[in-house]
Formats: structure tokens, C-alpha cells, sequence
């Protein structure tokens, strides 16, 4: 048995030897080979001009009877790009493109030490004949010209063939995986004699070479069909080529031209092309795929990222649409659809959208130019209603133009006695909602609150009369609000109301704090009306005037689970697994839902493992999803995020833990060998035809051979031994590698790990079945 | 060589091989690099012989790491060689 696994490990170590002498390819874009014909004892050189893109020198070939160690490429002033020794008559560079347009010169050291300087104007000549033959003087003064016979592969690219890429348009898009690829080749001074297609991978790696033979001294244009095999970009051009027969000249087109393959094609955008920060905006793609139907569709706008909606038009046109409260931020934001087809994550075309300040001040004079008054605030005596003068003690204000999941704030004060606030808002010709907290006084007028939510206002300004009662005339009356267990309620919202002139005027609002208390500023000689509501709760009112300083507000409980605040509510974290790679981006989402309750807020945030805050990110809708993007998670060894949603007043909290591993040593492991093979199955060639059956099969000729193997050699024959290890390699083929598809049938599919999850059920009876014996 | 002799020579024989065996393993690595690169493994469309070759190449150090642990555990174990 020794022997066997020793020869084993002989024929793997032989194995890895041999594979390790194939070598990489390298473009090879143009050869020097013309030095045969050279028999100068003194050093020299061949200028080389280059006019095209992505060139660089391979090699050149030195006459055998040059007696040369080192080879080099120089600049035109003399000054050395690389140089190398030569390898026989060979001297090889490594890839380094030459800039367009400039004057090169290829030197070998004939006789080693002088330095020489290039000619750096030489005339241009027809090749095949001659070349001006370039040297380096001693002095840096003197050109010294002279002649020298050169193949056409030496000589410049100044009368080089030209190449022009015609169609597809460079960035042009398909769904059509067979694209066809059109160039004119024009030759000068010789007969085109081939062109060449190429395309690469958006990686850079080649993926197609086609060479058609031409004839002739004029320009032809040639079209190459190529499939494409994979959805994503392709780089591609063509080498264009003229000889005389002894040697040859080849360029490609100046640039690469992009052909976009993708699985759909937008055909239109439907938005705004400006809009303001907190507006609310609708984008709707109108697509054509190539037959399957978009599924998961997400709208990414700049870093925010919303789902959106599907919508079957006609055939293969689909419509994306979503909808968003535009971010903070005076920027143009970029912004497309994210969608799955066929299996395949895609997008549309991006587009951008410019966005601008939404801006609301408070003023005591005239808004300034831009902007327009949109509510203002005048204050009067609340028994005789005389105008007063007051002072903003202080006030915030939350404002949006949207659904409100956007918002900003307004916080600010103003000392001086002021007969009327205005508030101006930049847009001019929006609708805006507010919540806004106002407190007010004046001289010998104690400080109320005026507190409206959800307050709607437009550019036709809002006249709001704030009242004001004397400290002569008034008490400060307390309300302690408790439920019906005597236990003190905070975040009870609460107002206090009054008729004036026959309109109903709120005279103080507030919400109760932590020791279920608000606190009013009331005449005791007049009627009010109090009112407080609480989610969970009755809505409490009463109609009558308060002659106490305190008094107690009982609020009947409306349900005995009234405190059990998950019920209905779901939310989810991702990454959803608990080990994160170093130096990897990740997307962090926090998801919630509720059925039952009205959220009043939820958020996140994520936090390195020594506490330093990352980010954040929160909301006041009522659920949704919330995220943080391209995180870079380092090489830290941790991160943590603390979620919460918080329902009247009560938060919720909770924890998710991300361990950090390093990512080295994988490319050799199990893991790797079976990620490396399910790549191979998936990619669009396959690998031996298997499909997700196949993969079945494997895994379950694994789990056989595996549990036959120990069966046999060890005698384990206990049917809850041998569930067990059957449970061990499911779960390690499922969960661990990954390797295991998920069952199937019709449209339905199972759950992730639904393998693994029914083995651990079946080996718990069993085991369950055998301690009952 | 009595039994205890045995065990004591299997286990200097296992440490030898697992020290030896894991000081081998980085030389493997680096070939195995080279292979990939020249086998061109990461592009999904080469042929099915090549990926074939790549998969073997991949499972080398898994199979070494088995092989060694086999072999240390087998002379410790099985106490004589």
C-alpha cells in the first residue's frame, strides 16, 4: 500500500515539473529581424519611427558574424529605453509600448564601450532599398550619416500600411452573441498582402485571431463574423500588413475599439434630468433582452440602491421602474438599473442626473433672491390678541419635497423680538412637508411650543398666528401620562388646542419624556383642549380648563401583546455568511419589514472590531432596505453591525459579527479545486457537457465511494455511523464547497442548503431511533 | 529491534517525512503557479483536456496534504514501519 501511494506521489511531483515549462504567450506586435544583412564593425543602429498604438519590440536578430553581447532600444536622444543581452543571435525585451510618434533606435554594442548619438531627423526612404543608418557620436555633436542595405522589417513604420476600424462603433452594444467586425486595410509603397482580426476579453486576454489573406496595392475592406462566447466587453482590432515579399509591415488601427456584449439592450431612459436633494423621482428603463425575462431588477442611484419593478411590455421589451427620494447632495449622480437575466447579473445604460439645493432658512426680513416664502409665523396675546413681538428660542425643522425617507434639517434661533418669522425655501415651485418644532417667547411672555408634523406647504405662503399668554395671566401645568399599570409613558404626543375667534388654535404641543411628563403654559380662567395619543394606545381627549400645576393622564392599554415589538417584523442582514475575505469590497445591507407596526426609524451601524464607527445609515419609513457600499474591509480582523428599529419609543436592537480571514494559501486547496471545476461546468463551453445533474452525480459518486471505502475497510455498518459521515460529506460538499446545486422542479426551487438541511433531519431521527433501543 | 523500538523509529520516521513533506510544498507551489499561468487555466474557454489538466494541477497540494497526513498518521498509528 506504501508503494502505491509513494509512486502516486512520484507521478504528481513528476507531473508538476513538466506543466511548469510551458510558457505564456506574448502578443507579438512587430519583429526587427533585418540585422542580417549588417556587417559594420562599428556600432550602429536602425531608427525605427512609430505612428500606430500599442506597439513594442519583441526581439531583433543581430548577423551572426557581429560579435555582440548586448542588445538595446534607445530613444532618439540616445539614452537607453532597455537593453538585454542577446541569446545566440537573438536579443529579447520585455513589453513596453512605444509612445506614438517618436523617433526610436535599436543598438547593438559592436564594439562596447563608446556612446553614441542618434540622428534624430533622419529622411524618410522608401524601404526595401535603403535606411538612414543612425549613430551615436562620442562628442554628443556630430550626426554621422551613412547608408547601410536593411530588410523592410527594420525600417520605419513612416510609410507603414493604415488601418481603419469601420463598424461595429467603438462602444456599440448587442444581444446577438455573433458580431461582425469590418476594416479597411490601405497599403503604401506595397502590395497588402494579409489582415488580421483580434479580439480580447475585457481582461485583456486574446480570445480570437483570424487572419485573411489579400492582394492587391489598393484598400480593401474585410469583415470577420466572430461569436462571441460570454456576456461582457470586448476589445478588438486589426492588423493590416504589406510586404514586398522580403519583408513585411504591419500596424493596427490607432485605437482599440470596445463591442459591448450584453444580454439586453436599453432602449430609453424615462427621468428627470434635474431634480432637487429630498424631491421624490420615478426612473423607468425600457429594455429588450434577448428572449429571457429580467428577474431581481435594483435601481443604483450613486450609492443608494432601491428594488424596482418589472413590467412585461411586449415580446422581449420589458419596462424597470423605481422610484427614490433623491440623496443629499448638490452633485450630477450617476445612476442605471441592476437586474438578473438568464442566471446573469446586468445592467442598463447609465445615465446622470443633476441635482440641486433644496434649502430652507428662517428670517425675520425679505427672502433672499431664489427663493420664495413658503410660511411665516406672526405672534399675538392669546386673551386680547394684540400683536407681539417674540423671540425664536429655538426651533427645528425637518423638510422634504419627496416621501420624507430624505430629509433634511433646520435648526436654528433668533434672540431678538421679531413680529414675524418667515421661512423660505430654494426651490421656489415645490410642494414641501415639514415637521417642524417651534418655541417661542416674549418679553414677560413665558416660552411655548408650537409643533406640527407632516405639514404641507407651497410657494402661496402659510400664515400661521402663534399665541402668546402673559406671566400674570398664567399657570405652568404639568401632565404626567401613565398606562393603565400605573407605569409612566414616554414619546406620548400631545397638544393643547383653543378656540380664538372661533378658530381652533394649538396653544402648546410637546412629546412626554422619559418621566411621562410634557409641561404647559395655560390660563387657568380659560377653556382648553388637551389631547394625547400614543401607538399601542386609545387616543386620550378632554375638553375643560386647568386651575392645577399637575395633573395625571391614564391611557388604556389596547392590547395585552401591545409590548411585544417583534411581532410581524422581519428583517435581514448581508453578507449573510459569518466570515468576510481581507481586502475585499462588501455591500452591507440591513432589510426590515413590518406587518403589525409603524416603524418610526431603523438603522444601522457598522463598526470596525475596536469600536471605530464605519458608517451609518438609518431611515424614519416604515421599513425598507438600508445599505452601505464598497466597504473595504482591510485586513482587519472583525466588523460588527448594530441594527435597531425603534416603535414608540422603544428600540430593538441587535448584532451581526463578520470575522475577517486572510485569503492566502486558497489557490491550492479544496475549496479552490471544487470552485475551479464548477466554473468550468458553468462557463458557456462547459466542461465534458456536465450540467447540475452531472454535479449530482459526482456528489453523490463522492458520498458513495467515501462511505463504501470506510465501510469496507473499517467495518462500520451501524446505520447511524454511517449517517453521520453521510451528513459530514453533504455538508461539506453542500454548504462547505458550495458544489452541491439546489433541487428544482418546474419554477420551484428549493431553498439554499435544503440537502443539507433534510440530511441533519433524517440522521437526528436516526440517531433519536437508536438511543430509544 | 523490539516493539517499543519500532513505535519510537515509526514516529522520528513520520516527523521526518511531515517535516520534509510541508518544507516541499512551497517548491510545488511555485510550479503549479507557472503551470496555471502557461495552461492558461483562469480562461473558461480553453479546451476540455485543458481544464481537465488544470483541475489535476489544482488537486495536487490537496493530495499531497492527504498523502502526508496518511503516511504520518499510518507510522504513528500503526506504531511500525
Amino acid at each position: 500500500m506504501m508503494k502505491k501511494l509513494l509512486l502516486s506521489l512520484l507521478f504528481g511531483i513528476l507531473l508538476v515539473f513538466t506543466l511548469s515549462n510551458v510558457s505564456a504567450v506574448i502578443r507579438t506586435v512587430t519583429t526587427d529581424a533585418g540585422w542580417t544583412t549588417e556587417a559594420d564593425a562599428e556600432p550602429n543602429g536602425i531608427l525605427i519611427k512609430t505612428n500606430n498604438y500599442n506597439v513594442f519590440i519583441q526581439n531583433f536578430t543581430k548577423a551572426s558574424v557581429v560579435n555582440a553581447t548586448t542588445g538595446s532600444i534607445r530613444y532618439a536622444n540616445c539614452t537607453i529605453m532597455q537593453s538585454a543581452s542577446f541569446s545566440g543571435n537573438v536579443v529579447s525585451f520585455t513589453e513596453i509600448n512605444l509612445n506614438p510618434n517618436s523617433y526610436y533606435l535599436l543598438f547593438h554594442d559592436n564594439s562596447g564601450t563608446r556612446a553614441y548619438k542618434g540622428q534624430a531627423n533622419p529622411t524618410d526612404l522608401i524601404d526595401g532599398t535603403a535606411e538612414a543608418r543612425s549613430f551615436c557620436s562620442l562628442n554628443q555633436t556630430t550626426n554621422i550619416g551613412g547608408i547601410v542595405n536593411v530588410g523592410m522589417s527594420n525600417v520605419t513604420l513612416n510609410n507603414s500600411i493604415s488601418t481603419t476600424l469601420n463598424s461595429p462603433a467603438n462602444n456599440s452594444q448587442t444581444n446577438n452573441n455573433i458580431t461582425t467586425f469590418n476594416a479597411t486595410i490601405t497599403p503604401r509603397t506595397f502590395n497588402v498582402t494579409n489582415a488580421t482580426i483580434y479580439v480580447w476579453f475585457n481582461n485583456g486576454t486574446i480570445y480570437n485571431v483570424t487572419t485573411t489573406e489579400l492582394t492587391g496595392n489598393s484598400a480593401n475592406t474585410t469583415s470577420w463574423n466572430v461569436t462571441l462566447p460570454i456576456i461582457q466587453n470586448y476589445f478588438w482590432n486589426v492588423l493590416g500588413s504589406q510586404g514586398d515579399g522580403v519583408g513585411e509591415n504591419r500596424s493596427f488601427a490607432l485605437n482599440n475599439f470596445t463591442r459591448r456584449y450584453i444580454s439586453s439592450i436599453t432602449n430609453g431612459m424615462i427621468y428627470n434630468i434635474t431634480s432637487y436633494e429630498t424631491a421624490r423621482e420615478i426612473f423607468l428603463a425600457n429594455i429588450t433582452t434577448n428572449g429571457s425575462t429580467p428577474t431581481n431588477a435594483f435601481l443604483i442611484y450613486n450609492t443608494t440602491i432601491r428594488s424596482a419593478t418589472i413590467t412585461s411590455v411586449s415580446g422581449n421589451m420589458f419596462n424597470i421602474s423605481a422610484s427614490i427620494d433623491i440623496p443629499i447632495g448638490v452633485v450630477n449622480n450617476t445612476f442605471y438599473f441592476n437586474f438578473s437575466l438568464g442566471g446573469l447579473e446586468t445592467t442598463t445604460d447609465s445615465f446622470g442626473q443633476d441635482v440641486f439645493n433644496t434649502s430652507l432658512l428662517m428670517t425675520s426680513a425679505s427672502c433672499i433672491a431664489g427663493s420664495s416664502s413658503y410660511l411665516n409665523l406672526t405672534f399675538a396675546n392669546e386673551n386680547n390678541l394684540s400683536v407681539l413681538n417674540s423671540i425664536n428660542d429655538a426651533s427645528t425643522i425637518n423638510y422634504w419635497l419627496g416621501g420624507g425617507t430624505i430629509y433634511k434639517t433646520l435648526t436654528t434661533s433668533n434672540s431678538s423680538l421679531n413680529s414675524f418669522y418667515s421661512f423660505c425655501l430654494q426651490p421656489q415651485n415645490q410642494t414641501l412637508k415639514t415637521n417642524i418644532t417651534f418655541q417661542y417667547s416674549g418679553s414677560g411672555y413665558p416660552t411655548r411650543t408650537f409643533v406640527r408634523n407632516l405639514w404641507s406647504l407651497t410657494n402661496s405662503t402659510t400664515n400661521q398666528a402663534l399665541y402668546l399668554l402673559t406671566s400674570s395671566e398664567g399657570i405652568y401645568v404639568t401632565f404626567q401620562v401613565v398606562n393603565s399599570a400605573d407605569q409612566l409613558l414616554s414619546g406620548v404626543i400631545a397638544n393643547i388646542t383653543r378656540s380664538i375667534s372661533g378658530v381652533v388654535s394649538i396653544v402648546g404641543a410637546g412629546t412626554t419624556g422619559l418621566d411621562g411628563v410634557v409641561t404647559y403654559w395655560l390660563d387657568p380662567d380659560v377653556t382648553y383642549t388637551i389631547n394625547f395619543f400614543k401607538t399601542g394606545f386609545p387616543f386620550f381627549t378632554a375638553t375643560q380648563s386647568f386651575t392645577q400645576t399637575g395633573y395625571t393622564i391614564t391611557l388604556g392599554s389596547s392590547s395585552t401583546t401591545a409590548d411585544d415589538f417583534t411581532r410581524e417584523i422581519s428583517w435581514q442582514v448581508s453578507p449573510t455568511g459569518g466570515f468576510l475575505d481581507q481586502n475585499a469590497l462588501y455591500n452591507f445591507y440591513y432589510a426590515i419589514n413590518s406587518s403589525f407596526w409603524t416603524l418610526n426609524e431603523f438603522g444601522f451601524s457598522l463598526y470596525h472590531v475596536n469600536g471605530t464607527l464605519i458608517g451609518s445609515n438609518s431611515s424614519t419609513s416604515n421599513g425598507g432596505n438600508l445599505s452601505l457600499v464598497n466597504i473595504n474591509v482591510s485586513n482587519w480582523t472583525g466588523v460588527y453591525m448594530n441594527s435597531y428599529y425603534l416603535i414608540s419609543g422603544n428600540y430593538t436592537n441587535s448584532t451581526k459579527n463578520w470575522i475577517i480571514q486572510p485569503i492566502g494559501g486558497r489557490d491550492y486547496s479544496i475549496w479552490n479545486w471544487f470552485t475551479r471545476l464548477g466554473s468550468y461546468i458553468d462557463s458557456p463551453n462547459g466542461l465534458f457537457g456536465i450540467d447540475n445533474f452531472g454535479k449530482i452525480v459526482i456528489s453523490l459518486a463522492v458520498i458513495i465511494l467515501s462511505i463504501g471505502l470506510v465501510s469496507t475497510r473499517y467495518g462500520i455498518a451501524n446505520e447511524a455511523g454511517v449517517m453521520v459521515i453521510l451528513f459530514a460529506l453533504v455538508f461539506a460538499l453542500d454548504v462547505g464547497l458550495d458544489f452541491i446545486p439546489q433541487i428544482q422542479i418546474g419554477t420551484i426551487t428549493s431553498p439554499k442548503y435544503f440537502i443539507t438541511a433534510l440530511t441533519f433531519l433524517i440522521t437526528a431521527i436516526i440517531l433519536f431511533r437508536e438511543e430509544q433501543r | 529491534m523490539d516493539k517499543k523500538g519500532n513505535y519510537f523509529l515509526g514516529v522520528v520516521l513520520a516527523v521526518f517525512i511531515w517535516i520534509f513533506g510541508i518544507l516541499f510544498i512551497p517548491f510545488v507551489i511555485d510550479n503549479i503557479d507557472i503551470t496555471r499561468v502557461g495552461l492558461n487555466c483562469t480562461d473558461l474557454t480553453i479546451s476540455f483536456g485543458t481544464k481537465l489538466l488544470c483541475l489535476s494541477i489544482d488537486g495536487i497540494v490537496p493530495y499531497m496534504i492527504w498523502l502526508l497526513v496518511s503516511l504520518v498518521l499510518g507510522l504513528i498509528i500503526g506504531g511500525r514501519i
